[in-house]
């Protein structure tokens, strides 16, 4: 997603879903990127439950292929995501990172 | 009855040499020599194309294709991701029963292997839903979330999935149109580089240009003086597109309901079918399709893999994948649906050549698209 208005268009979304709790339901590191996140690859994706039952999907930092674990408990917060686009717009979105 | 009257299809793989209109054109005569009819005999197309439109930026395929195939007659085309050629299909069957003694084709056709894996990588992702793309999930990536969540609630390992792998690499020795006709070992499988973890490249179907076509009709004349199977069902059903807003993550809705309408409306059970080709883009697809269309109980397709229960060679009344599946015959994606029923109809009316299995009444063919959000169940009988 590099068109500037749709970026700002899904910060409306990007904001509910910030900083709540979850725990990971399923995961999986890509190593196959698309174009756009391909120098961060490979990277883990997860697929979170959150507190209020509402299936979510986001990148994960702070845990790696050998610690991550189904059932680990997360929190949603503001990262930077995919590389600089064509119109020089930096994205931001959520990921989670593990809560102890 | 509706019936298929032929079959063609192009060999499937990287065919450099071959576009997306020397592959249509090919599959076109093929298919209409095979049936013995000229173009004339012929009252509509429906053709099944997911990409053209991304990675050769060509739309309007109806225009296209009349050009190629010279002809003015109403050409459809459908898309439906990977299911694209399944729906082609579908919708086919749905003319011939509003339209008497009707004759038309269906071509499901895809050329892939023009542009680069990123780049296809991306294309793909056009059927992932938005908030998938977002979080840089790729294809692959939302169906190893399923394997992954799969694996760890009913403790199964990699090597579950790999058995798939092996047993469809086998068939596809058999199947000389096939993208890959060598076998491959469990331990091949498990050392293959992993593309979204847990699945590898050989837990996955290639990236293959291809072309497949069908002939259908209603003509009792035609079905008389012809190898016919008939269509006793061909059902679809859809499902949200992103994964995270399902009811059950190892579960694929679409494919429960339209199997559930295709043994409805055909009057047979899953016990009298002896041959399927199903969808198994991955390996876990094909476990997914065998348990949601009610062959396997809900957790045992894990074991029942492993054992490859499907192989050709294992005695048992059912064979799965005998063109060697979406993961050795070749995922050309618009093709696939065509094909999978084009390999059911050689079956059932004994054109399988060096892959025949013994004599049977009752086939289906299983075609899925996105992650699940299309399913097409169609069951043919003769």
């Amino acid at each position: 997603m590099s068109n500037p208005v749709a970026i700002w268009r899904n910060k409306e979304h990007v904001k509910k879903i910030l900083n709540r709790y979850g725990v990971i339901v399923s995961w999986t590191s890509i190593k196959i990127a698309p174009p756009a996140f391909q120098e961060e690859a490979p990277y883990l994706v997860v697929l979170v439950k959150l507190d209020d039952d509402e299936m979510v999907y986001g990148q994960l930092s702070g845990l790696s292929i050998e610690n991550i674990f189904i059932g680990q408990r997360v929190k949603s917060v503001l990262r930077r995501s995919g590389k600089v686009g064509d119109e020089d717009v930096i994205n931001y979105s959520f990921k989670f990172v593990p809560v102890r | 009855m509706n019936s298929i009257i032929s079959y063609y299809t192009t060999r499937f793989g990287e065919l450099w040499d071959k576009s997306l209109g020397d592959l249509a054109n090919e599959a076109f005569e093929g298919v209409l020599q095979n049936a013995a009819l000229q173009k004339e005999n012929i009252d509509a197309i429906f053709v099944g194309n997911m990409l053209a439109g991304v990675v050769e930026d060509r739309l309007l395929l109806s225009a296209f294709l009349a050009q190629l195939f010279d002809t003015n007659v109403p050409i459809y085309r459908v898309e439906g991701a990977c299911a694209s050629g399944g729906l082609a299909f579908q919708m086919a069957n749905h003319y011939l029963r509003s339209n008497k003694n009707s004759t038309v084709l269906v071509l499901g056709v895809e050329k892939m292997t023009d542009v680069s894996g990123p780049e296809i990588t991306k294309a793909l992702a056009t059927a992932a839903s938005f908030d998938e793309q977002v979080a840089g999930l790729t294809f692959p990536g939302v169906y190893a979330l399923i394997a992954q969540y799969y694996l760890n609630k009913y403790g199964y390992t990699e090597s579950n999935l790999a058995a798939i792998s092996v047993k469809n690499h086998i068939h596809a020795t058999y199947n000389k149109e096939a993208h890959f006709r060598r076998s491959v070992t469990i331990d091949n499988v498990l050392e293959s580089s992993y593309i979204a973890y847990p699945l590898k490249v050989l837990d996955s179907s290639p990236i293959s240009d291809g072309a497949a076509a069908l002939i259908l009709t209603n003509r009792s004349d035609l079905i008389k003086k012809s190898k016919s199977a008939h269509i006793l069902a061909s059902e679809t059903a859809t499902d949200t597109i992103s994964l995270s807003k399902r009811e059950a993550i190892d579960t694929l809705k679409a494919t429960v309901i339209s199997g559930k309408k295709a043994f409805s409306y055909a009057g047979i059970s899953q016990k009298e079918i002896n041959l399927m080709e199903v969808h198994d883009c991955f390996t876990i697809a094909e476990i997914l399709a065998l348990e949601d269309l009610g062959f396997w109980e809900k957790g045992q397709g894990g074991h029942m893999a492993k054992d490859m229960v499907t192989h050709r060679d294992s005695g048992n009344n059912l064979i799965v994948n005998t063109s060697g599946g979406l993961k050795a015959a070749g995922h050309p994606v618009g093709g696939t649906g065509v094909k999978q029923i084009g390999e059911v109809y050689l079956q059932l009316t004994q054109q399988a050549g060096a892959r025949q299995v013994k004599q049977h009444n009752f086939g289906l063919a299983h075609n899925v698209g996105g992650s699940g959000g299309v399913a097409v169940v169609t069951i043919l009988g003769v």
